[in-house]
């Protein structure tokens, strides 16, 4: 029986091996497949739009944009999928569906201009209307930045879809105004200048995370779009200049031999050489001990000289000396480096900027 | 005689412990130059020499120490044979210390007189410092006796001595060369006492 088992152990464990295989298979495909079917999808879509297969043309974009996640779309992919939708919507005569999804391509990307000699002269129309009929912003700024406040000042470069009037503050999470930065109408673009300064103009805000908001406003005044782009106040930059490396041994080593050692081999001889003179007359009493203990005494004190000379105390030690050089070179440029930076970061606040998001306040439209 | 068989018999038994571990075991040979000034009998100051073996064996911390002696001590109208001898046991204490117990005993011999033996009981201690650490040492050696003994005329006896000096060991080798001064005194309450002192030159070499 035990030889059944073990042959039949032998062939099952290939078995699970491959099914293992499968498994993972199985699960790792569709994710990739995902990925690529957006893409694939928009591909057909365009070629179905170009065959005047609108029908199928439609389906096939409107499954490329349902896909989410990894797979999803680029984001000029995504532009790209929504004119063509909205293109064959409107070859279907579906005006209404044709410019809500103007309506979504213009409030996902305002700077959206679609291709005169692709789409024809009743999309370009269509796109107008409702891009003029249609106020959002985007905002582009440097990711990360660093300024002096008052005297220098971060640019956030506006595009708007079509002329309309905006107002533009930077505030706080907690919804309070900290700086004001623009009122008033937008064209195609506009560059709004903040100085780094709150709204009394003296200092700069508390390091956090603030928001630039830009508020779209239409024809009768009211907010139809907000822009929101994250933006984070950092403590100014301190380490502008690289520190330099520091050695192998940042340990000072003693540049003199020191009189510890050379005292402590002097000690026994120097104790002898007493002990020779003052013990035996204290052991050997009523008696006058010999001179030759002297003798004695005398060369193991000399000994403890030559070794206390032998030691050289206070003599400098020439490769310490040199290790020691290098590592005050060393603190030097290092403490040097510290105070460069201190002085060049002295007033500075970083920046930091995320991505711009359009949010739609419910109840006002187009 | 018998002080002869103790010490090689010492000998044998060091050397049989040093063949087993944790044993080291040094033997050496002093030569000495010696004055002894003896106001036992008479006032007298002999002077002569002295050569001595020792041995030694050390356990960790515990060390056990063999020397015997004699030579001949002589002045313009006397002459004696002088033998001296000690068992000790010693505990380190200190890296540089040692406590030591046991008795030490000398005995001057003289023709056509019974021998004149003094034996101690004794507890010392004793001190080294490296001049040239691991190369060059002094030494200092001090005892004292608890009790003790003069056999002519028979009566208690105390005594005390001092030993120090300089170790010096050859280079990578295991012999050492000692050089040093030792005096002791045996007296008795009513004053009379037999003082020795010398200056050894001694060499020892270190089984390990």
């Amino acid at each position: 029986m035990d030889a059944q088992n073990a042959h039949a152990d032998r062939l099952m464990r290939p078995a699970l091996l491959l099914l293992a295989g499968l498994c993972c298979g199985t699960l790792a495909v569709p994710s990739l497949a995902a990925g690529q079917a957006a893409s694939a999808a928009l591909t057909q879509g365009v070629r179905a739009y170009d065959d005047l297969e609108f029908e199928q043309a439609a389906g096939l974009l409107r499954r490329a944009l349902a896909v989410q996640g990894s797979g999803a779309l680029s984001a000029a992919d995504v532009s790209r999928a929504l004119i063509y939708l909205v293109a064959t919507e409107l070859l279907r005569d579906r005006r209404d569906s044709a410019r809500a999804i103007a309506r979504r391509l213009l409030v996902s990307n305002p700077r959206f201009r679609p291709d005169e000699l692709v789409f024809p002269p009743q999309l370009l129309l269509l796109y107008e209307v409702v891009r003029r009929a249609t106020p959002a912003v985007i905002a582009e700024a440097s990711a990360d930045t660093a300024i002096r406040p008052g005297s220098e000042a971060v640019a956030v470069r506006l595009y708007a879809s079509s002329v309309h009037d905006i107002a533009a503050t930077l505030v706080a999470l907690d919804g309070r105004v900290v700086r004001t930065l623009y009122r008033g109408p937008i064209g195609d673009s506009l560059t709004l200048r903040w100085n780094g300064l709150e709204s009394a103009g003296t200092s700069p805000p508390p390091s956090g995370a603030y928001a630039l908001t830009v508020s779209s406003f239409n024809r009768e005044g009211r907010v139809v779009r907000i822009m929101r782009m994250p933006v984070e106040v950092l403590p100014g930059p301190t380490d502008t200049l690289p520190h330099p490396p520091p050695p192998a041994d940042s340990v000072l080593l003693p540049e003199r031999q020191p009189m510890g050692p050379a005292l402590r081999v002097l000690a026994p001889g120097l104790l002898a050489g007493v002990g020779v003179a003052v013990l035996p007359g204290l052991v050997a009493r009523g008696e006058k001990p010999s001179g030759a203990r002297f003798l004695v005494g005398g060369t193991v004190t000399l000994v403890g000289i030559a070794a206390f000379v032998s030691h050289r105390p206070h003599r400098q030690i020439p490769a310490n000396v040199a290790h020691n050089r290098v590592i005050r070179d060393w603190r030097r440029t290092d403490t040097d480096v510290a105070r460069r930076n201190s002085e060049q970061g002295r007033g500075l606040i970083g920046l930091r900027t995320g991505a711009p998001v359009i949010l739609t306040p419910d109840g006002t439209g187009p | 005689m018998l002080a002869c068989s103790t010490v090689l018999g010492a000998l044998t038994l060091t050397t049989q412990l040093h063949a087993q571990s944790h044993w080291t075991v040094s033997f050496g040979a002093a030569g000495a130059r010696e004055i002894v000034q003896s106001r036992v009998t008479a006032q007298t100051r002999l002077s002569g020499s002295l050569f001595s073996g020792e041995a030694v064996a050390t356990r960790r911390r515990f060390v056990a120490r063999l020397r015997y002696g004699q030579g001949h001590i002589t002045s313009d109208t006397a002459a004696r044979d002088l033998v001296q001898g000690e068992a000790l046991v010693g505990y380190q204490a200190r890296p540089w210390l040692h406590v030591w117990l046991g008795p030490r005993a000398r005995t001057f011999v003289a023709p056509g007189l019974s021998d004149r033996r003094w034996l101690f009981w004794t507890g010392g201690v004793s001190a080294r410092g490296g001049i040239f650490p691991g190369r060059v040492e002094s030494f200092v050696e001090l005892w004292h006796s608890f009790s003790g003994s003069l056999n002519r005329p028979a009566s208690p006896a105390s005594g005390s001595g001092v030993e120090l000096g300089l170790e010096a060991r050859l280079a990578d080798r295991p012999w050492w060369l000692r050089f040093a001064y030792r005096i002791d005194q045996g007296r008795l309450d009513d004053g009379r006492r037999d003082t020795v002192e010398g200056v050894a030159l001694a060499v020892r070499y270190v089984l390990r």
